[in-house]
Parts: structure tokens; sequence; C-alpha cells
């Protein structure tokens, strides 16, 4: 029992200690963490037959830091078999049990329950030797101007391939709000590409002057990016042309909460985002949804473009 | 050239670099041995732009970073990239137009599969592979030989006195002093953030030998 407790301990340390490099004190950040996985959707729960579903699914998606490769090899090394079984279902229980709780109030009792076993499946499941599949590298379109796009695409193909599905399904329901959500997500997806923090040699080897560095990440991010929606924004135009404006300007918003991220990155390299880049990024993301601030990312867009300038000068 | 003139560098109360001066001249292959903890990937960071510091790095090429072809002793790949991939992306990133990398694969590693499938020894191979291919003026290799198998310490060996016979600089760190003493004309000891020794071919034994007894004399004393 004192091997148990001593590693939750250790795993409560750790996680106190990433609240803390978001730039949150770590008692403010399990406050904001119970928020949001709790009270809000406990609130705002939409009366959608699939939103349990999507809630469910982003209960099991925040077990995946737990999942890694490294990490569940690490930890095999550590425990017996049965210990590390333990350990691991524990922990995966501990992570969904939030939204199993939220389920349960709003009396999505299979759901709550099915979110349970899966979190102890998965814990058996990494328990078996997995053989490792070599499988061969995923061609993409993007591997000429690397390496956001190249790695994100091979990542997240299925989801884009799924939001195409989507504007399909809008434009045969007659849906105009689907599709440019779709084609929105498509751009958010993109976003994500961007999260990872390279190490500073991967800046450093630009024989580029800060300014061009930026530049050409800016122009591959959103020429790539158009490559990505080009097709959903044909169709729809083709379907709804009425809306085409409304589209344009969504894909304009997307392009330059794209260009935001990358920009904030930079600001920021090679420390990661933090508390403030966040809710920056959340703010731009939602604001075309508030007309008064849809064009908050423009002036936005110009002054982190400075600042990242003037971060790079150490590398550049 | 590169001269290092008064290089200095703290990380917070702890002095790595003091006051360190020295010339690499060209044409020639330095190499920079230490305790582990004695500065010297610190310093190839300083000479490089990664690390600031006080004092000067002077060159005849400038900016000097865009003229150096390094090598970490910590490489970082992304999982899902291809050799090739890597190669490329490092050669767009210095400008270097490179044709036809995969007839340029001397050794001989799958550049078309992920990287994650590498093995650390391949991963070594794949970023000096990156590097060599920019045909730069420096190298500056950290620890070139860590995980390399016998074959391929003997590839690298052979590159790095073809890569003087080119008339290239090259300086280097390494655990294994023969891989220093079968390369290099000169080797520097880093000790308390400055070159304490350095010599050149005829002296390397000599150098050996203080090393050894300094290491292996004080840890005889404290068994007792």
């Amino acid at each position: 029992m004192e091997r148990y407790k001593h590693y939750f301990s250790w795993q409560f340390k750790l996680f106190s200690r990433s609240i803390r490099q978001f730039g949150l004190p770590p008692a403010a950040g399990y406050v904001v963490l119970a928020f949001v996985v709790i009270v809000l959707p406990a609130l705002l729960w939409p009366q959608k037959a699939y939103f349990p579903w999507i809630y469910a699914a982003v209960g099991l998606l925040a077990t995946k830091p737990l999942h890694s490769n490294g990490r569940i090899e690490f930890l095999k090394t550590c425990y017996s078999k049965r210990d590390f079984l333990f350990l691991h279902a524990t922990e995966n229980v501990m992570f969904v049990l939030p939204f199993s709780f939220v389920l349960l109030i709003h009396k999505q009792f299979l759901l709550a329950l099915g979110l349970l076993v899966i979190a102890i499946l998965v814990a058996y499941a990494a328990c078996l030797n997995r053989k490792k599949l070599n499988l061969p590298a995923l061609p993409t379109p993007f591997s000429k101007r690397l390496f956001e796009f190249a790695l994100g695409f091979r990542v997240s193909f299925p989801l884009v391939l799924f939001l195409y599905y989507v504007v399909l399904m809008a434009i045969v329901h007659d849906n105009f709000n689907l599709g440019i959500v779709a084609v929105y997500a498509i751009i958010i997806t993109c976003m994500g590409y961007y999260s990872a923090m390279e190490p500073d040699y991967y800046v450093w080897l630009h024989n580029a002057s800060p300014k061009r560095f930026l530049f050409q990440k800016l122009k591959t991010a959103i020429l790539q990016a158009f490559a990505l929606v080009v097709v959903p924004i044909v169709a729809l135009s083709a379907f709804f042309s009425e809306f085409i404006w409304i589209l344009l300007l969504a894909v304009l918003t997307g392009f330059l909460n794209l260009s935001i991220v990358i920009l904030l990155k930079y600001k920021e390299f090679p420390k990661p985002f933090h508390i403030g880049d966040g809710l920056l990024l959340a703010a731009c993301v939602i604001c075309p949804i508030y007309p008064p601030f849809v064009l908050l990312p423009i002036p936005l867009t110009f002054y982190l473009f400075g600042k990242a300038k003037q971060n790079l000068n150490n590398y550049l | 050239m590169i001269q290092l003139v008064e290089i200095s560098k703290s990380f917070g109360s702890h002095v790595v670099l003091d006051r360190l001066s020295f010339t690499f001249e060209n044409n020639k292959v330095y190499g920079i041995v230490g305790k582990n903890g004695s500065g010297k990937t610190t310093l190839f960071r300083c000479m490089t732009g990664l690390e600031s510091c006080k004092g000067e790095v002077v060159s005849e090429h400038q900016p000097l970073k865009n003229h150096i072809g390094y090598l970490p002793t910590e490489l970082f790949f992304f999982k899902l990239m291809t050799g090739l991939e890597y190669v490329r992306f490092v050669c767009h990133a210095r400008n270097k137009k490179i044709e036809n990398i995969a007839g340029k694969n001397f050794f001989n590693l799958p550049l078309n599969d992920y990287i994650s499938t590498y093995s650390t020894g391949m991963k070594k191979k794949l970023a000096l592979f990156a590097i060599l291919l920019q045909d730069l003026p420096y190298y500056i290799f950290d620890e070139p030989f860590n995980g390399i198998d016998l074959q391929s310490s003997e590839l690298v060996l052979g590159l790095i006195k073809a890569l003087r016979q080119k008339g290239k600089t090259v300086i280097m760190s390494s655990h294994i002093y023969t891989t220093l003493t079968q390369t290099c004309d000169e080797i520097c000891l880093l000790d308390e953030g400055c070159f304490k020794q350095h010599v050149l071919k005829a002296d390397f034994d000599t150098l050996e030998q203080s090393m050894h007894q300094e290491i292996v004399g004080n840890a005889m004393d404290l068994l007792g």
C-alpha cells in the first residue's frame, strides 16, 4: 500500500508542476480544471443527442498522456505486472471519474459506466506485450515544405477525412452552418500542428533573419492550410453561393488564428505556451461567434509578429 | 579561423566557462577533452550562438552560425518524420539545394522509414549525414562516436580526415581518446572553465597519462 501511496503522491507532484509550467499556481489550476470539466458542462449541457458521446470521448482523450509508450514501458520496468495493472487502471479511472460524474448527473448511466469500464480495459490492454508494427511511412503532400504540416497531417488525417465527410453531409442535408463549422474545424486542426515546441537547434539551423523565418512559416502554414480546405470551400460555395461571403470571412479568420498560434509559439520560444497564451488563443478562436470581435486577430497579428521577431533575434 | 576572446558563461552562481580564449585555425582538427560537466557542450553552444555568453567569438565568416555544421550530443527527432524528410528539412533551412540525397546515402540509412524506427546509432548517423551534406567551412561535433558501431566509427574517422583534407576546420569532443589521437592536430583539456592544456600530436600520450593519473590516481586514493 505504501508503494501505491508513493506512486500517486509522485504523480500528483508531476501534474502540479505541469500546471505551474502552464503559468498557474497548482491550486488555481485544479479549481479551473474542476470548473471546466465538471461545473461548466453540468450547467450548460446542450440538449443534443450526440453531446454526451462527445463529452465521453473528451473524457477518454484526457487519459491520452497516461498511455504514451515511454511512460508505460518505464512503469512496467518499475512495478510488477499486478501492481502496474492496479496503478494504471486506477489513474485512468481517476481521470475519467469527473466525466462519469457529470454524465450521471445528466442521467447518462450507461455512458458513465461504459467510460469507467473502458478506462480499466485500456489498462489491461497496456499489460499485453504489444508487437511493434513497423508500418511504412504515410506519404503526405506536405513533405516538400517541412515540418509541421507533414507531421501533423500524418496524425490527424482520419479527423480531416471525417471533417470532409461532415462537409459532404452539410451539403446533402442543406445545412450551411454545419459545413462552415467543419471547414473552421479543419483550420483549428491545422493550428494543433504548431502546438509542439521544437528544440532551439531546429530554429538556429535556419539561414534566415527572424523576419524572413516568420514570413516563411506563415506563408507555408497558410498555403498548406488552404490546400486542405480548398475543396470544401469550393463545394460549399457551389451549393450555398448566397453565403459565400460568410464562408470566406470564416476562412480568413481561421487563417488569422493560424498565424496567431504560430506567432505565439515563437514569441515564447523555446518555452511552452502558458495560460495567458491559451486564453488569448481561445478568445481568437471563438471571436467569429461575436461579430464585434471578429477583427480582433488583425491588430493582434501585427503585435505578436513584432514580439516573435524580437525573441527570435536570440537564435537567428 | 574561429577566435574565442574571453568567453565566460555562468548558470546562476555556477561558473562554467571562465574567460576562455583560444584560436581555432583553419584546416585543422581539434579535440576537446574534459570531465563530465566541464563545459564542453556549453562551449560549443556559445560558439554556435545557441547560448548567450560574455566575450566574443570572432571569425572571418559572418554570421558564424550559418557557416557551422553542429552535431549536438543529444539529438531530437520528431517521431513521424522520415530520415529523408529530416535531411531535406536541414538542407532547406540552410538554403542548400541538394540533389539526389538518396544517392549520397553513404551510411546506407533507410531514409524512407520513420526516424522512430531507427536505432540510437542510426539516428546519430542521420544527423551527421544531414550536416555533412551542407559542405560548410566549420564543423563542431559533440561526442560524434557515442552510440555508433565499430564500422561506422571507422567511417566517421575517415570522414573527419577527409574534411581536413578538403580544408575544413573540425572541432570535436569525445570520451574515446583514441578517436581523437587518430584524427586531431591538437587536443585541448577543458577544466575549471578554460583550456588548462592544449597539446600537439607529439604530446598526446603525455596528456593521456596525466589525465589518467589524475582521475584513476584520485579514485584509487579514495578506495584506500
